[in-house]
């Protein structure tokens, strides 16, 4: 059977001519059914482009994305973008991903009335369940975003996801913009997702804590190339490129970076970390 | 045990409006030695960046403090008259903000803010700022034989804004640095680099650094002040209070951060 | 809670738009007089003599009776262009915003050429070159001349709200592109347009009076303000009402309406 989610070769390039920037190239990666596929890097380093390009929200410039061994390429015109419906995304910025004008019972309505589901009672059952699902009180319903914490937002924000009933779900820094106890909770509801719904997780971040938390696959991408792709275990563990080595460094333990009189002097000189490690 | 550079003494910090004060700050009592950094840990809303801007003096319009002093240096500096305030700001505190680019004014040269600070607090001639300014600025390790006197602040990387803005703040030598998210802007690389050069500037001042990142706080400070609600909640050495959570809330921050459980198990 | 008192501009042009809705369904009869009827005494009648409120003309014609039939014109046909220009411009400008195609590249070049060309000297060669007038001319002409100003900002605006992460959230979902535009990209754009609309129409009746002033569009002898305007030139010392009462009425709406569109703009931001 066909991988869930299966990129080759895929290369992002924004702009014509001279102008032309590559932001992302060669990169081949692939995710199962019930997996969290993690995408690392830093700003600019093309995860979002990657994330981007596999949500059809920008075009390859070169390579394969499939999807259930379809490739993405061939779903062109109306019915194809019905077919890229098994996508859904999750943005980062939970301010501007819901309709302001909207009530969080409209927001959530909407997708079931595009799908078809049933009449307005069956949609209104469908509604309670995802609020459950995300675990939000149901008296936020007739709510304006406006009204809603950050974390309650982008609860509203992945439920409105799941009620296209996704095969992949992306999440973008879904919640590089939320404080961190807030972050662990929408985290967990992550996993806890993946496991009842049993989709596959495609997590874009920079946030090596969240992806040793959550991620089975791990993807590093540095200035638009992936550097190490494999189990979360190993990467996390035995990292094989030095760039990986640095991250994990900076992110998980800046305490034992600092400690060495010699290498923090080093660092402030601004020399780059990779020649401090 | 020497004196304290900063003590602040049971400050209440209240927004004000229609429906009266409303405390956003409660009971904050925190000393900080020379040569010591003491990190205040706490995430959006707990009042931790509303009490780093009543000690420098810096709470907008709508809020006030309450209660409550702020010393610096043995001497009271929450009654000050602004024009006053102002002279000790720059001078005897120095200030570094979370977003570098929306700090500084755009139409500036880096340069010019350093020598206007610098003439201002120091009294010295046009060309003897400059001069210290540029000493400043390559102290900083910003680019170029002159520090980059002379650039833009949108001309410069994220980080290398941070650098120029730790330059301002420790332009005059103050004796008390805050750091409010100094490195929440930037990536995790970048981020050591700064973070290691807060830690090698501190030399023999105070150091208040704000921050949500308890990896962060673990990193550099000496001591730990976890806020939730407008309240300390705890305190403590770094490592003690890493290695024996008292709080709930510290806990769970820690749950968030795997690595410093080991650390300190 | 009690609610605040509408601003005055508001107030000022809310009683601007019931006054010409007024106008619109009872036309002449509101000032007593038929527009056409010659009144042999009263020519050249000032103001509150011989019963015309606003005086009479050369031809002993009621002069308010003159400017209300002038009103329903310009009124009539500054509404229709705009609502033209309004649905044109709009739907065009946000077809070609949603993605870069030969539609945006079109859409730059029409907005561009109309910036630097007087849209008003266009329609005046249009309806020359046409050689056709009357109500539905002045009406098509206007609105299909004017759209680039309501597709320049719909593009321009419509470009940044297509990369926002709910109306991306939106595209991803499949749904109609009726859906799509009247749900999620129309709403974002109602504070801009709506005080475009104010804005524009006042434009219109600007440009539908100096048309009429040149003698373009109203059949030769309709009482329309650009004509009266153009008449009263022969008697601006004898009879100077002739020149301010067409004059008032075009400042009436035009100020209200410049006000009422700032106090818009900015409740808006």
């Amino acid at each position: 059977m066909a991988r869930l989610l299966e990129i080759d070769g895929l290369e992002v390039v924004y702009g014509h001519g001279r102008k032309a920037v590559t932001a992302l190239q060669g990169c081949s990666i692939g995710l199962d059914r019930g997996g969290i596929l993690a995408v690392v890097g830093e700003s600019g380093s093309g995860k979002s482009s990657l994330a981007r390009a596999v949500a059809g929200l920008v075009a390859p410039a070169a390579g394969r994305i499939a999807l259930d061994g379809r490739d993405l390429a061939e779903l062109k015109g109306r019915a194809g973008a019905v077919r890229r419906r098994a996508i859904q995304m999750v943005f980062q910025d939970p301010e501007a991903s819901l309709n302001p004008h909207h009530t969080v019972a409209t927001i959530l309505d909407e997708p079931l009335a595009v799908i078809g589901l049933g009449d307005r009672g069956a949609r209104a059952a469908r509604v309670a369940e995802l609020m459950a699902l995300v675990h939000l009180d149901p008296e936020l319903l007739p709510r304006r975003p406006g009204a809603l914490s950050g974390g309650q937002k982008q609860r509203v924000a992945i439920a409105r996801a799941l009620a296209m009933d996704p095969a992949l779900l992306i999440a973008d820094e879904a919640l590089s913009a939320l404080d961190v106890s807030t972050q662990a909770r929408v985290a967990g509801l992550f996993a806890d997702i993946r496991d009842r719904l049993g989709l596959g997780v495609l997590f874009v971040s920079h946030d090596m804590r969240l992806v040793e938390r959550l991620a089975d696959t791990v993807c590093v991408i540095q200035a638009g190339k992936v550097v190490e792709y494999g189990p979360a275990d190993a990467v996390m563990t035995r990292p094989q490129s030095p760039y990986t080595r640095l991250l994990l460094a900076a992110a998980l333990d800046p305490a034992g970076a600092l400690a060495d009189p010699r290498r923090l002097e080093a660092l402030a000189a601004g020399a780059p970390i990779e020649e401090v490690a | 045990m020497t004196a304290p550079v900063l003590s602040v003494e049971d400050l209440t910090v209240e927004a004000v409006d229609r429906a009266g004060p409303r405390p956003l700050v409660q009971g904050l009592t925190l000393e900080i030695a020379p040569g010591e950094i003491l990190g205040v840990v706490g995430e959006s809303g707990s009042g931790k960046t509303v009490s780093a801007f009543a000690i420098a003096g810096l709470l907008p319009p709508a809020l006030r403090i309450g209660a409550g002093a702020v010393r610096l240096e043995g001497a009271r500096i929450d009654d000050l008259p602004e024009p006053r305030m102002r002279r000790i700001r720059g001078g005897r505190i120095g200030v570094v903000f979370q977003d570098p680019l929306s700090s500084f004014n755009p139409v500036r040269t880096i340069g010019s803010l350093l020598v206007e600070s610098i003439r201002r607090h120091q009294g010295l001639s046009a060309k003897a700022a400059r001069d210290l300014a540029v000493e400043r600025l390559r102290e900083m390790r910003l680019p170029g034989s002159d520090g980059s006197v002379d650039a833009y602040p949108h001309a410069l990387s994220g980080g290398q804004r941070q650098r120029a803005m730790i330059a301002l703040a420790l332009a005059n030598r103050p004796a008390l640095l805050i750091a409010d998210e100094p490195t929440t802007a930037l990536d995790p690389t970048i981020q050591l680099q700064i973070l290691a050069l807060l830690k090698r500037e501190v030399q023999d001042r105070a150091c208040l650094l704000i921050t949500h990142d308890l990896t962060v706080a673990a990193a550099v400070c000496d001591r730990i002040a976890v806020m939730y609600r407008g309240r300390v909640v705890e305190t403590g050495p770094t490592a003690a209070l890493l290695g024996d959570p008292q709080h709930d809330f510290t806990r769970r921050l820690l749950e968030t951060a795997p690595s410093l459980r080991k650390g300190a198990a | 809670m009690t609610r605040p008192r509408p601003h005055w501009t508001v107030i000022l042009f809310g009683a601007v738009i019931v006054a010409c809705l007024a106008v619109m369904a009872f036309g002449d009869r509101l000032s007593g007089y038929d527009h056409q009827t010659m009144d042999l005494y009263g020519k050249l009648a000032p103001p509150l003599t011989h019963g015309h409120l606003l005086g009479a003309d050369e031809f002993g014609r009621d002069v308010l009776a003159r400017v209300l039939v002038g009103l329903r014109w310009s009124v009539s046909i500054a509404t229709l262009a705009t609502a033209i220009a309004f649905t044109l411009g709009t739907s065009l400008g946000l077809a070609a915003a949603r993605r870069p195609s030969w539609l945006s590249t079109v859409m730059r070049l029409v907005t561009t050429f109309t910036q630097a060309f007087p849209a008003f000297v266009l329609a005046v060669t249009v309806i020359a070159l046409v050689g056709d007038d009357g109500f539905w001319a002045v009406v098509l002409t206007l609105g299909l001349v004017t759209w680039p100003v309501f597709a320049r900002v719909a593009y321009a605006e419509g470009r940044a709200l297509f990369q926002r992460e709910y109306v991306l959230a939106a595209e991803m979902m499949a749904m109609s592109r009726t859906r799509l535009y009247l749900r999620h990209v129309l709403p974002g754009l109602i504070p801009s347009l709506s005080v475009l609309v104010v804005f524009h129409f006042a434009d219109m009746i600007i440009a539908e009076s100096a048309l009429s002033f040149l003698g373009i569009g109203a059949p030769l002898g309709a009482a329309t303000w650009g004509a009266m305007l153009s008449d009263s030139r022969s008697y601006m010392i004898e009879a100077p009402w002739l020149l301010l009462a067409p004059a008032g009425a075009i400042v009436t709406i035009i100020i209200s309406a410049q006000l009422f569109g700032r106090r818009l703009r900015e409740v808006s931001q």
